[in-house]
């Protein structure tokens, strides 16, 4: 993997801040956008920008076509039917459009199941559900290596929630084996993949999950670019969670009736020129490689934890399958300390609670410094970082 | 240690915040800990990070004779605390009333980045709303707008 050659495509990579390059290391957050990617949103909305599925004039048909290509192209690459593949903004609005559509299904006597490490955005929907409907909220938890400890799923669980990596921790989950798991007790299994995706690919028909859910922003795609999928018998049952345009087939003064999967979930106008650029970044992903990359961030992963191992901070986590994410803090400093420093010397970390409170006060720390690694960072960003670091030590440690 | 950023020049507010009278405060906080029996006591809580702090408040004759103070916080709102706390000790409650995070930032003597703007605003407002609840419950008549 060539990854001066990458680092071309992404020209905001050789920006300056104080006299010194970016040294982007919040990937977990967002990733930064290949100069392909934002052509092809580019070249949508300056050749093929019209309306999508009502024109009946040419460029309304380019349009829709642009759009529902991306759709097929994101799709494959999970493994999906074009169906299957629902567009939304982001994770978020994917599992909150979930908790929302599934709520006539969970009852008082309905447990729901989640994880120590999920995202608030994967927590917070199905919590709140639980407190409309009165049912259980358990949760498995997170062992002192960062990865979730044994659990015994209720028999009453209606629905498993889990990310299949944490973004905090790096943490990758096995997710066949949980799925199954939640399964047996005939659960519905929701996966999110928003720290997953830009790293592994899922199969979601092998995986064994029910929903998968995930952001194109973090895989080099546009803000504003989202999925959600779900096998296909479940969409069909489902209600609908948005109203309006382009959801409908027939609307009289009384009823309505909804147009055939995926468009039953997409009302209203969509962000297609967000679809277009996520297939995009997906061709990019690919050519690259996927497992080029994971082993790429392995690698600076490994630098990251022998430098802080010198240096002697307390790292969060040690899993035993992991993408390129490492928190850490320096014993009595601040991680937002630690964080402004490091943005003194333009290096781009997260500080804070990585909408992961349970998870962050599980490790006993109002806030934890996250570096997170992408295809085109390199072992001399791991170098400065941990320099930095060591300085921050001297003030603040 | 100072904080001397590497690159000579670069005008850098990262660095410029931590002056060494900052982390003076931030290494020795003045009035630090908590107290027996307070007259008031308030939390503040930074919404935009959950970092909070815990005042405790002794008052004679609508005068703060003592405060102290306990936090988890940055450099910034640690120092922050401190040097509100220094300031304020022995000052009359209407005087404290009337403060706001400008006053804090003049106390400072800092160059604070927006980011780290929010950090400044627990200690003041948690000390404030002591005060505020210190005064509900020894309202006199004309405190509470009554007729005497």
């Amino acid at each position: 993997m060539d990854v001066e050659k990458i680092r071309k495509d992404f020209p905001i990579l050789a920006k300056k801040y104080h006299g010194k390059t970016l040294a982007y290391l919040d990937n977990a957050a967002s990733s930064q956008k290949p100069v392909q990617v934002v052509d092809a949103v580019r070249d949508f909305y300056l050749n093929s920008y019209a309306n999508v599925h009502r024109g009946s004039y040419d460029l309304s048909v380019e349009a829709t076509e642009a759009y529902e290509k991306a759709r097929k192209r994101v799709g494959k690459h999970f493994g999906a039917k074009e169906k299957e593949t629902i567009f939304t903004r982001n994770t978020t609005e994917s599992l909150n459009a979930l908790a929302y559509s599934l709520s006539d299904s969970i009852g008082e006597d309905d447990a729901i199941v989640v994880t120590e490490m999920d995202h608030h955005s994967n927590l917070v929907p199905w919590q709140q559900l639980c407190l409309r409907k009165k049912a259980e909220l358990h949760f498995v938890e997170v062992d002192g290596n960062g990865e979730l400890a044994d659990f015994d799923f209720p028999s009453n669980t209606a629905l498993f929630a889990f990310p299949h990596v944490s973004n905090v921790l790096g943490t990758v989950n096995d997710v066949e084996k949980w799925a199954k798991k939640a399964k047996k007790e005939g659960a519905l299994v929701v996966l999110d993949g928003a720290a997953g995706a830009p790293h592994i690919p899922l199969n979601v028909h092998r995986s064994g999950v029910d929903f998968y859910a995930f952001s194109g922003h973090k895989m080099l795609g546009p803000m504003g670019s989202g999925v959600l999928w779900g096998k296909q018998e479940l969409l069909e049952k489902m209600p609908p969670f948005l109203y309006g345009g382009s959801m409908i087939t027939n609307v009289e003064k009384g009823k309505s009736e909804w147009a055939d999967l995926p468009h039953k979930f997409e009302a209203g106008t969509p962000d297609a020129g967000g679809a277009i650029g996520l297939a995009k970044a997906i061709d990019y992903l690919e050519s690259v490689g996927f497992s080029r990359i994971l082993e790429h961030e392995h690698a600076l992963v490994k630098k990251t934890l022998d430098l802080f191992a010198e240096i002697g901070l307390d790292v969060y986590g040690s899993p035993s399958k992991r993408t390129g994410i490492v928190s850490f803090n320096i014993r009595n400093a601040h991680a937002h300390d630690i964080g402004m420093v490091l943005g003194g010397d333009a290096i781009a970390v997260r500080a804070g609670v990585h909408c992961s409170q349970v998870l962050v006060k599980k490790l006993g720390v109002p806030a934890t410094v996250r570096a997170s690694y992408y295809l085109y960072n390199t072992e001399s960003e791991v170098e400065r970082l941990a320099d930095s670091v060591r300085k921050a030590k001297e003030v603040f440690g | 240690m100072d904080y001397k950023p590497d690159d000579e020049g670069a005008a850098n507010m990262y660095h410029a915040m931590y002056k060494e009278h900052i982390l003076d405060h931030y290494r020795h906080p003045r009035n630090s800990g908590t107290m027996e029996k307070p007259d008031a006591t308030a939390r503040g809580i930074s919404k935009a990070c959950g970092d909070f702090i815990d005042v405790f408040l002794r008052i004679k004759d609508n005068q703060l004779e003592d405060i102290k103070y306990d936090s988890i916080g940055c450099a910034i709102s640690i120092a922050s605390a401190s040097i509100l706390s220094e300031h304020i000790k022995g000052k009359p409650l209407d005087y404290i009333m009337k403060m706001t995070q400008d006053d804090i930032l003049k106390l400072m003597n800092v160059q604070l980045s927006a980011a780290k703007m929010h950090c400044t605003l627990p200690a003041l407002e948690a000390t404030q709303g002591a005060i505020e609840i210190y005064r509900k419950g020894h309202a006199t008549p004309a405190d509470a707008g009554q007729p005497v």
